[in-house]
């Protein structure tokens, strides 16, 4: 639809101001050419409303012709041929109906003051015309970059989703890696073994999986989650790893965001339990207060061993879906305290009755 | 081969599994006889120290002390080595260190076969190399040392930058200070100076390089000659250059 017609009101508007615009040029050419105003407005008026149906066509004419494309010369041959072509249809239409005016009203010699204008008349209609063309290609032009900002738009929004799933999901390679070089490992020496680590392991993608789509989770499910994972990196640390998690059965119906521990747990191992040459205890303790669901994750470090290097996205990421999800009511911090390394997570606590979404 | 005696050799990992795996690999290959399951850095040191295996099998990322560091710290009695490791990232420096061969995790079959092969065709043609190069290997000093690795027989310590007080030079081996203990350790002055941070280390004299936080004042003996008082009263003396450099850092 034309972009001056495409809403009632606008239609309304652009016919009144036609009609006016066309009096004001019958006024006007008439007064050039010596014509009584009721003549010049019976005879020329009506004709000049035609142009409107020249006019709205040349939208879509400059669309079809867009500026950037065509060479310039190119479009500005055929938008003059149509110039032409049109000035002709209605110098034809206009003495057609001038003979209409003639035939009814004897008293007005129409196809005199139409013949003898018409000169005139083709040079306003070429200005108007010409103007309408300019009028259509800056239209063009403001719709195309408004597009282009909508689309962009869009783009940014679909990308920050599918990062923010993906970040939710992270596992990262290394993890995977040595999760088979551990499989690698015990295949031999310990068949049974080797199928529950590969149905822990299974569990573990499953759930990351899953989650990734869902804003929460129960903190039960989620600590099943993270045992999975510790099951995992239990095979690899041996006797150097161990956890202790401990919940109120009461608080494993909550809803919290999904993906929440495991990003601290993981950082526990990797930065922390690794970093310890005896390696240590990793200690996750849930428990409400205050009406506040407080989760605690403790691990040893070791300040002269080697440091891994972390991106810091993981905790990024999750205060931000913190954020968003709980605005300022919901904490994460973290500190340092003996020897060890703690992150510490508060959130406003739900009715126990909140379903998950 | 036979009428040989078995290469002695250590495995270093600190994941149960991959030792367990790589001693069922070598179980294949008579013509190596594992002496020891080594699970960190501190238990290699003391292990090659008191078992002097001719060959280690050594995992480079472990907590704590990684492979390079082991390597460091045993410089005088370095056996052949062979580097096991997840991540080829390290192959580089392994092979600048000497290593003998460089073996990804999960270990395959016929690659330990050649690694083993070769270390059969050196042991009694040559010495193990005396790791030179990783001596004056620049990959290993790109970055500040936060620490300082020492070795007293098989007991190693690992020193915190800031809290040694000042290092100084004798003859092959510097001897590193802090408030409760001298440690020896088989560098020069000037390798372990590049490691350093130059914001907190000064090379007050040829023989000494100070931490200056744990200066006190200094005190003019004469117009060339001034000494450095400590924190805790010792007093080291300052170099006309030492003083320049003194001078440029305060």
């Amino acid at each position: 639809m034309h972009p001056l017609f495409r809403t009632p009101d606008r239609l309304i508007v652009m016919l009144v101001g036609w009609a006016l615009v066309s009096a004001s040029l019958s006024a006007l050419v008439g007064g050039i050419e010596d014509i009584p105003l009721g003549h010049s407005l019976a005879v020329f008026a009506p004709a000049y409303g035609l142009w409107l149906l020249f006019l709205i066509p040349s939208y879509y004419l400059c669309r079809a012709l867009p500026l950037d494309r065509g060479a310039w010369t190119k479009v500005l041959g055929t938008q003059m041929l149509i110039l032409f072509a049109t000035g002709l249809i209605w110098a034809l239409l206009g003495q057609g109906y001038a003979l209409i005016v003639a035939s009814l009203a004897e008293s007005i010699p129409a196809l005199d003051y139409f013949a003898g204008a018409m000169f005139t008349n083709l040079v306003v209609f070429a200005c108007v015309y010409e103007f309408f063309v300019l009028l259509h290609y800056l239209i063009i032009a403001l719709e195309r970059g408004r597009n282009l900002e909508r689309a962009a738009l869009r783009q940014e929004i679909l990308t920050s989703k599918a990062e923010l799933r993906a970040l939710r999901a992270t596992i990262h390679p290394h993890f995977l890696f040595n999760a088979l070089n551990a499989l690698a490992n015990i295949t031999d020496s310990d068949p049974a073994q080797a199928r529950h680590f590969c149905l822990r392991l299974a569990d573990f993608l499953r759930y990351s999986v899953a989650y990734a789509d869902r804003p929460t989770a129960t903190l039960g499910t989620e600590l099943e989650h993270v045992e999975n994972y510790l099951s995992i990196e239990r095979e690899r640390f041996g006797e150097r790893l161990c956890t202790v998690i401990e919940a109120e059965q009461s608080l494993l119906p909550i809803a919290v965001p999904s993906l929440m521990l495991f990003p601290l747990v993981e950082n526990a191992i990797k930065h922390g339990i690794d970093s310890c040459i005896e390696g240590g205890c990793l200690e996750l303790r849930c428990g409400a207060e205050d009406n506040r669901l407080r989760i605690e994750i403790g691990n040893p470090v070791d300040e002269l061993g080697h440091q891994r290097q972390g991106t810091g996205i993981g905790l990024i990421s999750l205060r931000q879906r913190l954020k968003n999800r709980y605005g300022d009511e919901a904490t994460l911090r973290t500190h340092r305290e003996d020897g060890r390394f703690i992150a510490r997570i508060c959130l406003p606590l739900p009715g126990l009755a909140q379903a998950v979404e | 081969m036979a009428e040989r005696e078995p290469i002695s050799c250590l495995i270093v990992d600190d994941e149960p599994h991959a030792r367990n795996a790589l001693e069922t690999a070598l179980a294949r290959h008579p013509e190596v006889k594992v002496v020891g399951l080594c699970e960190n850095g501190l238990q290699a040191v003391k292990s090659i120290n008191e078992q002097r295996p001719q060959l280690i099998f050594l995992d480079v990322q472990m907590p704590k002390l990684d492979g390079f560091d082991v390597l460091e710290l045993v410089q005088e009695q370095i056996p052949f080595v062979i580097f096991v490791t997840a991540y080829d990232q390290y192959a580089v420096q392994a092979f600048e260190a000497n290593a003998v061969d460089y073996l990804l995790k999960p270990v395959d079959p016929e690659r330990l076969a050649q690694a083993v092969e070769k270390v059969v065709s050196r042991v009694g043609l040559e010495e193990p190399s005396r790791l030179q190069s990783l001596l004056a290997d620049p990959v290993r000093e790109r970055e500040l040392a936060r620490r300082i690795l020492v070795r007293d027989g098989s007991e190693v310590h690992v020193l915190a930058v800031d809290t040694v007080m000042y290092i100084e030079a004798a003859d092959d081996y510097v001897a590193i200070h802090t408030a409760q203990a001298t440690h020896i350790k088989l560098d020069r002055l000037s390798r372990l100076q590049r490691k350093l941070d130059p914001r907190l280390f000064c090379r007050i004299h040829r023989s000494y390089l100070l931490n200056v936080n744990y200066l006190a004042r200094i005190e003019s003996e004469s117009k060339d000659s001034r000494i450095a008082i400590l924190t805790d009263k010792r007093e080291l003396p300052i170099s006309r250059s030492g003083y320049g450099n003194l001078q440029k850092l305060l």
